[in-house]
């Protein structure tokens, strides 16, 4: 009773000075505004982040040779120190992935994967889409030279639309005496190592063979691995079998078709059982691969992450029958230079990155370089944390402000009405009941600020932010209890002083000064 | 003067008061300070290369639009030679000089027995030294004689030398470079240690940290050193005024059927990244905003509780005959000292801050590659205790006018 009560007298109050406490509402509002809604964009952020660590491809450690690729380490602005590369390539034979399989925790699956994309005559591209997906690829193309009115200059960019609107451009380095014509060959610098390994091979074709063949159709993406790898991905077969152990000691060229490769090529057609050519560059006949499995169709959420590792049309052949393996001869002692381990949903990352580079480094000693994106993401999260203490900073430099404001208008109150409360303690009133009213009065205004303040970043998040950067926002709980936190936080701190300081009042001096 | 010291007795009568009051304002001027502070900052290192250089360096290069069925596919550029050089300096009267800058990404080089991977390692003729203004702290450029020896002399900024030889003279050093062809390692001579060159000009040519000779790193043991024919970018220094005279001129020297002479200018370059500065303010400026709407609102609460404490003082001036304008005024004038001690305040925390927060935190995002952004800059206090100044006044005049506007009977009656 006695709380109403309070709350009606101080009430009361503000609304004595409606003009003031409108003004110390606004401005709390304002401060809470501002950062309630930065919270609620970092939150979406964070939130984006953590999702990312649910994708598969994150969950996926690749095993490379150390001899094959050079690491820097150091931030240096000018040079980063190149460590030595071991002269010995890493080589891990089939039977050795299976073992280190055994050896690591259950939920961990060692399998290898290579990928190489073919353009098939099997997907002709439609006439109308040639022009927009002209396919998502640039390249540097080598030393090439043209005769123009006398001088012999040399080719030394070319750039092909990766869509209508957006051109890259890759410089490649001028061809030392260029004076020379050469054949037009494609040399890769910049592109993907699988588009490498592709266009190794493309040594007897022309230039303008070879981007007519691109042009014209569509890929299939070929990736060779082993049985582990569907155990890991947990793709499920829709029709006959995925291949098996014996596939691969014989490199039989076996196919699991996906789904949408099945759909596209036979729409109408049991594919179990056809031959699907693959051509490959400098390969007189094209090869065949006997389909023997199709997968169920990819789930929406994963869909995207495929496509972005394997293109639109992925296919799943034995590592032992990908081309690059036909030399080598197959059975179980092939040997790979690099190899993935994918660990579970539910095992922790940063656990089982350590489990795996103890193994790696126990097993192959410093042959072996352990990638994963998780590793790299958490560096970059945490680079960006002086960001967030930027962002704090200037947020809340408002609120504080505000906060300023309170504790200077609650003393003026005090101040003024030093001979009010001076009466009311020499009625009787307890020092207590004088300090909870004014404590009152400033909580019921930082309040009401929060709740001005969190309806301001409503508005502002739900209607500006959003349509800024083109993503929905959810305006969670967390948000709404940080505002109300916020606003009260504030208004208790700074509303302690000035209800001290009217408690203090001594009922005689207050009441014989005038 | 007067005034003033009235003024000064009134805020001294309630310090903890003013004290507040003045402290809200000063951060409010501080975060403006510090975000004008940066911006201009930036835009002067920027302006500085743009009024030095003016419009006068132009990158050529020579491209092809590859067409299919009336829409642009894709482009092909095209080299240009030692004569293409020769004939634009020698042809054109608008073109002071000619030369290039050759990227090597990636090189790499040993020293004290490590091996380390280059950024801004640069191939250029010795024109492009004394085209850049290149400023040597110690040694000597490269000249021509040196390119066409083959001679294997480099020069290193200020970092590269506090890198490989803290604390002592590079000068005469020597470091080993990757060769053109990745099979050897030749050694270099440290003839000259540069300053660094303005991030604007790294944006537009490269990184810059190592210069070397053009050509010098394709020497081989053993064969005959072979001249690199071709550059894939010509870079032209104009006379002042005439850099689409000079461009004009390279059209039609290197003129052909085959492709199209492309010209890229510096004040390009220097006008995207002038946007790009301003964008960034203005993100920061959002908060800038808020903090000083705030701290203006507090002013204008302070002074409206002043005035209404005040009522019998301002009843008695009345009755003794002040007119509503000097009340008006002296209203206005407190709120105005408020705003002055506030951004002098303000500005004195930015000043003493900026070093933590610009070069420290705010440079780290976007301008790393500029110096010294958290130098005080007069027109950032100019400008943020104006804005103090002005928003003091709007925000003091309605207190002010609602003083003035007291009835006399009324604010005398008042207890």
């Amino acid at each position: 009773m006695s709380f109403l009560f309070n709350t009606a007298w101080a009430l009361r109050h503000c609304r004595k000075r409606l003009f003031e406490s409108i003004l110390i509402v606004f401005v709390i509002g304002l401060g809470v505004a501002v950062i309630v809604s930065i919270l609620t964009v970092i939150l979406l952020v964070q939130s984006q982040m953590q999702s990312v660590y649910n994708y598969e491809w994150i969950r996926t450690f690749r095993v490379y040779s150390a001899a094959s690729f050079s690491r820097t380490t150091g931030q240096e602005p000018i040079l980063s120190i190149v460590q030595e590369r071991p002269q010995e390539p890493l080589q891990v034979s089939l039977s050795e992935l299976k073992d280190l399989e055994r050896s690591l925790p259950t939920g961990m699956y060692v399998f290898a994967e290579q990928t190489m994309s073919f353009p098939s005559r099997l997907l002709p591209k439609p006439a109308e889409e040639a022009d927009e997906t002209l396919g998502s690829y640039y390249e540097t193309i080598g030393p090439a030279s043209m005769s123009s009115q006398g001088t012999t200059r040399v080719i030394t960019t070319r750039s092909m639309a990766v869509s209508e609107e957006s051109i890259v451009i890759v410089e490649v380095q001028p061809d030392v005496d260029g004076t020379e014509p050469l054949d037009a060959e494609a040399e890769a610098v910049e592109t993907e190592q699988q588009e490498a390994d592709a266009l190794v091979q493309l040594k007897s074709m022309t230039l303008d063979q070879y981007i007519t063949m691109r042009e014209q159709y569509e890929y299939i993406n070929m990736v060779g691995t082993t049985i582990s790898y569907f155990d890991f991905k947990q793709y499920r077969i829709a029709k006959g079998n995925l291949f098996v152990e014996a596939d691969i000691a014989n490199g039989s060229r076996v196919m699991v078709l996906s789904d949408q490769l099945a759909n596209r090529i036979f729409p109408d057609q049991d594919p179990i059982g056809q031959h699907i050519p693959i051509e490959i560059f400098g390969m007189e006949q094209d090869v065949l691969y006997t389909v023997i499995g199709v997968l169920a169709p990819f789930e929406e959420n994963e869909s995207f992450s495929i496509s972005m590792a394997f293109g639109e049309y992925p296919a799943f052949v034995p590592i032992t029958a990908m081309p690059s393996s036909w030399t080598a001869g197959a059975d179980q002692e092939t040997l790979l230079d690099n190899f993935v381990i994918g660990v579970e949903d539910g095992i922790d990352l940063a656990e089982a990155s350590e489990i795996i580079q103890a193994e790696i480094r126990q097993r192959y000693g410093d042959l072996g370089i352990v990638d994963n994106s998780y590793l790299v993401l958490t560096e970059q999260n945490n680079s960006s944390y002086s960001l967030y203490i930027i962002i704090a900073i200037f947020a809340s430099l408002g609120l504080v402000i505000a906060a300023i404001n309170i504790l200077n208008l609650m003393l003026a109150r005090v101040l003024r009405r030093t001979k009010s409360i001076g009466l009311a303690m020499a009625l009787g009133s307890a020092k207590s009941t004088v300090f909870g009213q004014f404590l009152l009065e400033a909580v019921i205004l930082g309040l009401t600020g929060a709740v001005v303040g969190i309806g301001l970043s409503f508005a502002l998040v739900k209607g500006i932010i959003s349509k800024l950067i083109l993503t929905e926002i959810s305006f969670g709980i967390t948000s709404i209890a940080a505002g109300c936190g916020l606003g009260l936080l504030v208004s208790l701190l700074f509303g302690v002083y000035p209800a001290y300081q009217g408690a203090a009042i001594d009922p005689v001096d207050a009441l014989r000064t005038e | 003067m007067n005034s003033f010291v009235f003024t000064m007795r009134l805020i001294k009568k309630r310090p903890l008061r003013s004290l507040l009051t003045i402290l809200q304002i000063a951060l409010g001027v501080w975060i403006v300070a510090t975000i004008l502070t940066m911006n201009l900052q930036a835009q002067d290192q920027v302006n500085s290369v743009l009024n030095h250089f003016g419009e006068n360096i132009i990158r050529l290069s020579l491209q092809r639009e590859i067409m299919d069925q009336g829409s642009i596919r894709g482009y092909q550029g095209f080299s240009l030679s030692e004569t293409d050089l020769i004939r634009l300096k020698q042809e054109s009267t608008h073109i002071e000089s000619v030369f290039t800058v050759e990227p090597a990404w990636n090189a790499k080089l040993k020293a004290h027995g490590l091996t380390y991977q280059v950024r801004g390692l640069a191939e250029v003729t010795a024109g492009t030294i004394s085209a850049l203004e290149l400023k040597l702290l110690e040694g000597y450029a490269f000249t021509d004689y040196d390119q066409e020896q083959g001679n294997l002399v480099a020069l290193i900024s200020t970092d590269v030398s506090k890198q490989l030889f803290p604390d002592q003279s590079a000068v005469g050093k020597t470091i080993e470079l990757e060769s053109l062809y990745g099979d050897e390692y030749l050694t270099f001579e440290i003839i000259g240690v540069f300053e660094p060159i303005n991030p604007l000009l790294q944006i537009f040519f490269q990184e810059m940290t190592i210069i070397i000779p053009l050509d010098s790193r394709a020497k081989t043991t053993g064969t005959e050193r072979i001249h690199r024919a071709n550059y894939s970018n010509v870079y032209v220094k104009s006379y002042p005024g005439s850099a689409h005279a000079a461009v004009s001129d390279a059209q039609v020297i290197l003129a052909s059927d085959d492709y199209n002479v492309n010209a890229d200018y510096l004040s390009d370059t220097g006008r995207m990244f002038t946007s790009a500065i301003m964008g960034m303010s203005l993100f920061l400026g959002v908060f800038a905003f808020v903090a000083i709407i705030i701290s203006s609102v507090g002013i204008l609460s302070i002074m409206m509780v002043n005035v209404v404490e005040r009522t019998r003082e301002i009843g008695l001036r009345k009755a003794l005959g002040a007119s509503r304008f000097s009340i008006v005024i002296q209203v206005l004038y407190e709120s105005l000292v408020f705003a002055l001690l506030g951004a002098v305040t303000g500005i004195v925390g930015s000043v003493l801050s900026n070093r933590y927060m610009i070069d420290g935190l705010l440079k780290d995002f976007f301008f790393q590659s500029m110096q010294d952004l958290g130098q005080f800059h007069p027109w950032a206090a100019v400008y943020s205790s104006g804005l103090a100044l002005i928003m003091g006044a709007i925000f003091g005049l309605y207190p002010a006018i609602a003083a003035a506007r007291l009835p006399v009977v009324e604010a005398l009656r008042e207890a």
